[in-house]
């Protein structure tokens, strides 16, 4: 049950990493790929383990217990494992949720919630992929300044003003009755 | 019940039969996904776009392309995922208006979420009767202002789904509607005099109807904006 979990983490390691929608297999990984996560293998709080308070760390960390408090990992990255049961506001490098949560998310690269994850609370982070079958309940929202370089982001604002004049005129018609 | 043993009515049976199905038979029985032309969803969007760090607030379930799309367009995307239980909610009877009020605050929270700019219910608001319909609507009245746009699918046919719909949008921004289930239950039809009547802080902007019968609405807010241009 950890495999695949460890295997997330994994995906955390990875440089230039893409949206990862299927599990892969130990088999079908690199074997230099392994061996990197081996040495970088993440601390783990198993099932049995329950938490109050406040847990803060410089170390890859996977939660399968109970954690009430809070949780700040900010250099690293969280797994929380299907058997996980957190109640604390997190922040962290990158966080995946493939349990339960209910406490308020900042992801400083990335939050995944995993189709057996179960969210109430909100969630920021520069990017946030939701799996399908996933239940959240809360906000998201993702910060542009973290996702995109500074120069995208003058364009989109000058092509924005292009699109303001002809969406308000748009909504101007829609007004007057104009289908 | 020694009838439905003798062979009588093998209708009656069938229909019993129905009744008595679970409802992961009936899950089972859904067809693939459609997507649907929503002019007036669209140019929501277009708004959206346009307007920029919108906050939308969505009443139906979480769904990842939404998640994707509105992130794409730099929105704060509150995601209530409350239709089902205020459908539950609307069919108890012990419950009177009276408790509405309490109910739709541990539902929906909405003072801490802040003024919305567009308000996305699908097709839920059909199956609200009217003190609960009205009721939501009172709720959400602080979170409304003249910069609030608020989207619905009203159902014009007599017969409509049993339960609310998925919706959910493609990366383009069109809408697809998921779990499409082929039972029916009679639809209110609400016209468009009641809508005003149920909801006295929007006025409709625009309406249209699509294909599948739905009456596509869009409605802005009354009173003075919140964003500030």
């Amino acid at each position: 049950m950890f495999d695949q979990v460890k295997q997330n983490m994994g995906k955390w390691n990875r440089q230039g990493e893409e949206e990862e929608t299927t599990s892969t297999t130990d088999a079908a990984r690199p074997t230099t790929s392994r061996m990197n996560n081996q040495s970088q293998a993440p601390a783990m709080i198993g099932p049995s383990i329950r938490i109050k308070g406040d847990l803060t760390g410089e170390e890859n960390l996977i939660i399968e217990g109970q954690v009430e408090g809070t949780i700040h990992l900010d250099k690293n990255d969280l797994t929380i494992g299907s058997n996980g049961r957190i109640k604390a506001n997190i922040q962290a490098k990158g966080i995946i949720v493939e349990g339960q949560v209910e406490g308020d998310i900042i992801g400083k690269e990335k939050v995944i919630i995993r189709r057996t994850g179960n969210m109430r609370g909100n969630i920021v982070a520069p990017r946030v992929t939701l799996e399908d079958g996933a239940m959240f309940k809360g906000s998201i929202e993702m910060e542009p300044e973290a996702r995109r370089g500074s120069e995208t982001e003058s364009t989109r604002a000058t092509s924005n003003k292009d699109v303001s004049s002809s969406a308000a005129t748009s909504i101007a018609a829609a007004s007057s009755g104009k289908v | 019940m020694g009838w439905l043993d003798t062979g009588r009515p093998g209708q009656l049976r069938q229909i019993c039969t129905e009744l008595l199905r679970p409802r992961k038979d009936i899950a089972a029985q859904k067809s693939d996904e459609q997507t649907i032309n929503s002019p007036l969803f669209k140019s929501l969007i277009d708004y959206v776009r346009a307007a920029g760090r919108c906050s939308v607030l969505d009443l139906g379930p979480a769904f990842g392309t939404n998640v994707t799309f509105f992130g794409e367009l730099h929105c704060k995307l509150q995601i209530a995922d409350c239709a089902t239980s205020l459908v539950d909610l609307n069919a108890r009877e012990e419950i009177g208006p009276e408790v509405y009020g309490v109910e739709l605050q541990r539902l929906l929270p909405v003072e801490e979420m802040g003024p919305f700019d567009a308000i996305l219910t699908w097709d839920l608001l059909n199956y609200l009767d009217k003190p609960l319909y009205a009721a939501l609507m009172t709720h959400l009245s602080p979170c409304v202002s003249g910069d609030t746009w608020l989207h619905a699918y009203i159902s014009s046919r007599r017969e409509m789904s049993a339960s609310p719909q998925h919706y959910r949008l493609d990366l383009e921004g069109r809408v697809v509607i998921t779990d499409i289930g082929i039972a029916t239950q009679p639809s209110p039809c609400y016209p468009q005099q009641t809508l005003r009547t149920l909801m006295p802080r929007f006025g409709v902007s625009r309406a249209t109807l699509l294909q599948n019968g739905m009456q596509e609405y869009l409605f802005k807010g009354q009173g003075r904006g919140h964003r500030q241009r």
